[in-house]
């Protein structure tokens, strides 16, 4: 047990050394989609690939498989990437997939599981929505930064040497420079511009106010604010699951599962997102009174929830995440002794980001009428596989 | 109702003559002929190539000659923007946005160089044809 720990702890640390090794590197920080998205929003449909240890300290253990069909396909031909084909895959990247073992105290093989889920409706996927573009395009922000480079560019072109100057802002632009590094002759000159126009005359006077001035940074964080409140529209999705014995390829298991999450605060001012979180599945299992094996046990559970995302103030990421819910369990079937058909819980998970894909949830199941409470801990890695395909193109 | 209906003056006829452009413009000592580029023999097409990758994208690309804007074209998916007349000291502009990652490049040499890719976000940019 102690050897499995170390190896656990050696791998966190070569990870968190990488970690650090790449943000010397980039002093920009780039944000992806599936970095800035809710733990909760990834647990509900995958973008890419999920890697999860659940129920570390319960009997039953699963190490579980999340994926797109479509993270695969673009992993082996990376064209579908382009948007022209991208765009036309949607139904497949709503389309996720799960494979599991289950494994019992020992680490033993004690079951598999697979399932599939699909999203119904997902308004969240911004990669896809011309009125995102629009949206972000023609922000008043956004115009002002866009209308400055035009005029910018206007004036480089009257310049008698402009190779310096464009030089100089490309630098500026990128977020290498900061407005009060540029030379104040290129400084004179955007002020000069930006004072011309009533399009940039309101980002002339910020320029004047705030000489640290980023571009990068100020475009950066136009978009991500304005995709934040995107990715609080409304994800449905349903599903299937099913696990089979561990001693015969047969479903011991079967649950149909449906999960609408929704932003409650959108447009808000606030950094931290809270979201509307309902799952419902009906669940059907082996009946244990009867000698044979069969699914004729079902149970229906509906959980009503709130998911609270605190984020960190300028990076917009979520690295603690709080959720409340409620459970409700009725039962279809023959009852067991002392069994109850109505049940209820509370339930609470602590969510913590301990690496940027990585998040450990600590979930709480409480059940007011026994006094009953139970704990799991679980271990989520999201792998941005498409970014990385990306990048080959 | 009808009164005030009397009274109603017809609204002013927009003037055809303004350009609302010409503010952001410098325009000085600037004739029909040092911005001609039909009879220019170092004037050449360029194509500027946007490829928008793992989402959608949109891009304007705007050709300036000291300080006039003379073409200007926007794209909404992968593809070649064409300015048919480019001179060398030409600057091209390029302003969008882009869901995924977006690469423009330029079939001319240009300063910066192209080709240069753009995480998700704004593309803000600029190129000085050589």
């Amino acid at each position: 047990m102690t050897g499995k720990f170390s190896v656990l702890t050696a791998g966190l640390l070569i990870c968190l050394c990488v970690q650090v090794k790449a943000q010397q590197k980039t002093p920009n920080p780039v944000f992806t989609a599936d970095s800035l998205a809710t733990g909760n929003y990834k647990d509900v449909l995958n973008s890419f690939f999920q890697f999860a240890f659940e129920r570390m300290t319960s009997p039953n253990k699963e190490l579980k498989f999340t994926g797109t069909p479509f993270a695969v396909m673009a992993k082996l031909d990376t064209t579908l990437l382009v948007d022209t084909l991208y765009t036309k895959y949607r139904a497949l990247r709503n389309l996720n997939y799960m494979v599991s073992l289950r494994l019992d105290t020992s680490f033993r093989f004690n079951g598999f599981s697979s399932g599939i889920k699909y999203a119904i409706i997902n308004k969240r996927d911004e990669t896809v929505s011309r009125v995102f573009l629009n949206t972000v395009r023609n922000h008043a922000r956004s115009k002002q930064l866009f209308a400055l480079n035009d005029l910018i560019m206007a004036k480089i072109s009257t310049m008698p040497n402009p190779a310096g100057a464009i030089m100089e802002y490309t630098g500026f632009r990128q977020g290498i420079t900061n407005f009060n590094a540029l030379s104040q002759s290129l400084q004179d000159t955007i002020l000069a511009v930006a004072a011309s126009s009533d399009a940039t005359r309101g980002l002339g006077e910020i320029l004047k106010r705030n000489s640290d001035f980023n571009l990068a940074q100020t475009a950066d964080s136009i978009y991500q604010d304005l995709r934040s409140n995107f990715n609080q529209n409304l994800l449905w999705t349903v599903g299937v699951t099913d696990t089979t014995y561990k001693d015969q390829l047969m479903f011991s298991n079967i649950v149909i599962h449906t999960e609408l999450i929704k932003g409650l605060n959108k447009f808000s001012t606030s950094k931290n997102d809270l979201e509307l979180n309902i799952r419902s599945q009906l669940q059907l299992a082996d009946d244990t009174l009867q000698l044979k094996r069969d699914l004729k046990r079902a149970v229906f559970n509906f959980e009503p929830g709130i998911n609270w995302a605190i984020k960190t103030r300028h990076t917009r990421k979520s690295y603690l995440e709080l959720k409340f819910s409620g459970g409700y369990f009725y039962n279809f079937s023959q009852l067991y002794a002392g069994e109850e058909r109505n049940r209820l819980f509370f339930n609470g998970t602590i969510r913590i980001r301990v690496m940027n894909d990585i998040w450990v949830p600590v979930e709480f199941k409480y059940e007011p009428k026994n006094g009953n409470l139970f704990g799991f801990i679980n271990v989520r890695a999201n792998f941005k596989a498409l970014a990385g395909a990306a990048r080959m193109l | 109702m009808a009164k005030s209906a009397k009274k109603a003056k017809p609204k002013p006829k927009p003037d055809t003559t303004s350009n609302t452009k010409t503010e952001t413009m410098t325009t000085q000592g600037l004739t029909a002929n040092s911005l001609a580029t039909a009879e220019a023999p170092h004037s050449q097409p360029v194509d500027v190539t946007f490829n928008f990758t793992s989402g959608v994208g949109q891009a304007t690309a705007v050709l300036f000659r000291k300080g006039v804007l003379i073409n200007m074209q926007s794209i909404s998916k992968s593809g070649n923007v064409n300015f048919s007349e480019v001179q060398s000291g030409d600057v091209i502009s390029i302003s969008g946005v882009c869901a995924g990652k977006a690469n423009v490049a330029i079939n001319t040499p240009t300063t910066p160089v192209t080709p240069e890719q753009f995480n998700a976000g704004l593309i803000i940019a600029g190129y000085l044809v050589n």
